[in-house]
């Protein structure tokens, strides 16, 4: 009887197990949104407590290196561009730079899916309305509250791109820039 | 036997790996302890108050407001944060209820990953998982149903380290920079995954050696699978994908991804290996179970 309930208990556990990387197996391979029923199944499963991403540098990686930088206006003067972890004071590979670099991929995506133009003139009206951006403008709003001990009136961000050349063409750079409008912190 | 049995008699007979699951277990909640002592440092930024990670709504539903709950309450961040540490802490030992300080680990664990999921990469997430399928082992237990769980869990954190390898595999053939052997080249070219030393050093441009690292680390990634499997290739196969996660750490700045790789190692090394690491001789006897 005894042995009975272990064999019992040892299916339970491997039909559990199973049941579970299938499901966390659906999930890691389909690519969000997940609509159809199998893999909207296995998000509902896996989100929050199974949660994992593995196409770390996949499928391809960006072909540019990008920073966002910020400058801040108190009293109507701006102040110089600054890099926003480096400028307010956090070193080159701190987690604060990992987390502007994470902000960064967010918004280079707007920046490649939601700027366009209209009337000869760029649009940043999605851009500015989506969470990415929203998302930067808190982190550098706060990074500047933090080393200056209080709001600036005004903030403006920008992301600065350097483009890599292809592997065989020449070693030079191309940069550039995007300035996003000026976001006045009383509004 | 039927293969029923044979199933059953492997899974009950003894714990198969003690040694490796036990490693595993110190490397697992040792890394979340030290995560933890790293950031601490910059936690207020983090999880608190003035944090600079931004907090969005999520879908509602019990099992996201209590793992979101940081988003909402930041004020418990400092709670949750010590909590984590000293159940990371006492997770490393082995006593009799340890499970409960190991589900401690974990559900705070997430709790802190999702209250600044900006500031971590798959290496937190590969930990927690880890951790989760850890939280049900017990090395050194002579109860039947114990040896058949560890075994299970064994499997487990197997099988999920396995999955890495393949979906990420999946992943980088699906586009065609890998494919080409230039994502090397990009990556290290761009700075949060490269050092100015790097960038300075000419190596970038010698394009023979970004394709062989690019074709090094795709190769390896997709043989994972099949070489831990095989007895007189592995342990040279893993030291390779130690120096390979080494690498990952110092040259792209990515210590906590390849620290948590290369620590994931431990399930697969040898019991005799891992009785050295542990710093005791393998005696084989201590987890044969209690008859029924």
């Amino acid at each position: 009887m005894k042995k009975k309930m272990l064999h019992i208990f040892i299916v339970a556990i491997l039909g559990g197990a199973l049941l579970h990387f299938t499901l966390t197996g659906i999930y890691s391979f389909s690519k969000s949104p997940r609509n159809d029923s199998i893999t909207h199944i296995s998000e509902q499963y896996a989100v929050p407590v199974f949660h994992q991403n593995w196409s770390l540098f996949a499928p391809d990686v960006p072909k540019y290196d990008v920073q966002l930088e910020f400058r801040a206006a108190e009293n109507g003067l701006w102040q110089n561009w600054n890099d926003a972890s480096q400028g307010n004071g956090f070193a080159d590979h701190s987690r604060i730079e990992y987390i502007e670099q994470n902000i960064n991929t967010g918004l280079a995506w707007q920046v490649v899916n939601n700027l366009y133009s209209s009337n000869n003139s760029v649009q940043y009206d999605r851009i500015v309305a989506s969470g990415n951006y929203l998302q930067a403008l808190h982190f550098v709003s706060r990074l500047v509250e933090r080393k200056e001990n209080g709001q600036p009136d005004s903030l403006q961000l920008r992301l600065n791109f350097r483009f890599t050349p292809a592997l065989d063409k020449a070693y030079t750079f191309q940069t550039t820039h995007l300035e996003f409008p000026v976001y006045h912190l009383e509004e | 036997m039927k293969w029923t049995e044979r199933i059953s008699h492997y899974f009950i007979s003894e714990s198969q790996h003690p040694k490796a699951q036990r490693l595993l277990e110190i490397f697992v909640y040792g890394w979340l302890v030290g995560n933890m002592i790293f950031l601490f440092p910059v936690r207020d930024m983090l999880w608190g108050m003035d944090a600079v990670v931004a907090r969005g709504g999520y879908d509602d539903g019990v099992l996201n407001n209590f793992f979101f709950q940081l988003v909402y309450v930041p004020q418990r961040a400092e709670i949750f944060y010590w909590i984590h540490i000293l159940a990371s802490l006492l997770s490393i030992l082995n006593f009799r209820f340890v499970f409960v300080v190991r589900l401690v680990s974990w559900t705070t664990g997430l709790i802190l990953y999702y209250g600044a999921f900006n500031a971590f990469n798959s290496g937190f997430l590969l930990v927690l998982l880890l951790a989760f399928y850890l939280a049900f082992s017990k090395t050194n237990s002579k109860n039947p149903y114990r040896i058949a769980l560890n075994n299970v869990v064994y499997w487990c954190c197997v099988i999920q380290i396995l999955m890495v390898y393949v979906v990420a595999s999946f992943f980088k053939l699906t586009g065609a920079m890998w494919l080409d052997g230039d994502t090397m080249y990009y990556s290290l070219h761009i700075h949060r995954f490269s050092h100015d030393s790097v960038l300075q050093s000419g190596i970038l441009q010698h394009e023979f050696a970004m394709r062989s690292l690019n074709y090094l680390a795709l190769a390896y990634q997709m043989l994972f699978p099949v070489v831990v499997f095989l007895g007189r290739g592995r342990i040279p196969f893993l030291i390779v994908g130690a120096l390979f996660h080494l690498f990952i750490c110092v040259v792209m700045n990515l210590w906590d991804f390849g620290l948590a790789m290369i620590f994931a190692y431990a399930i697969f090394l040898p019991e005799t290996v891992a009785a050295k690491l542990l710093g005791r001789p393998q005696t084989g006897e201590a987890t044969k179970p209690r008859s029924l």
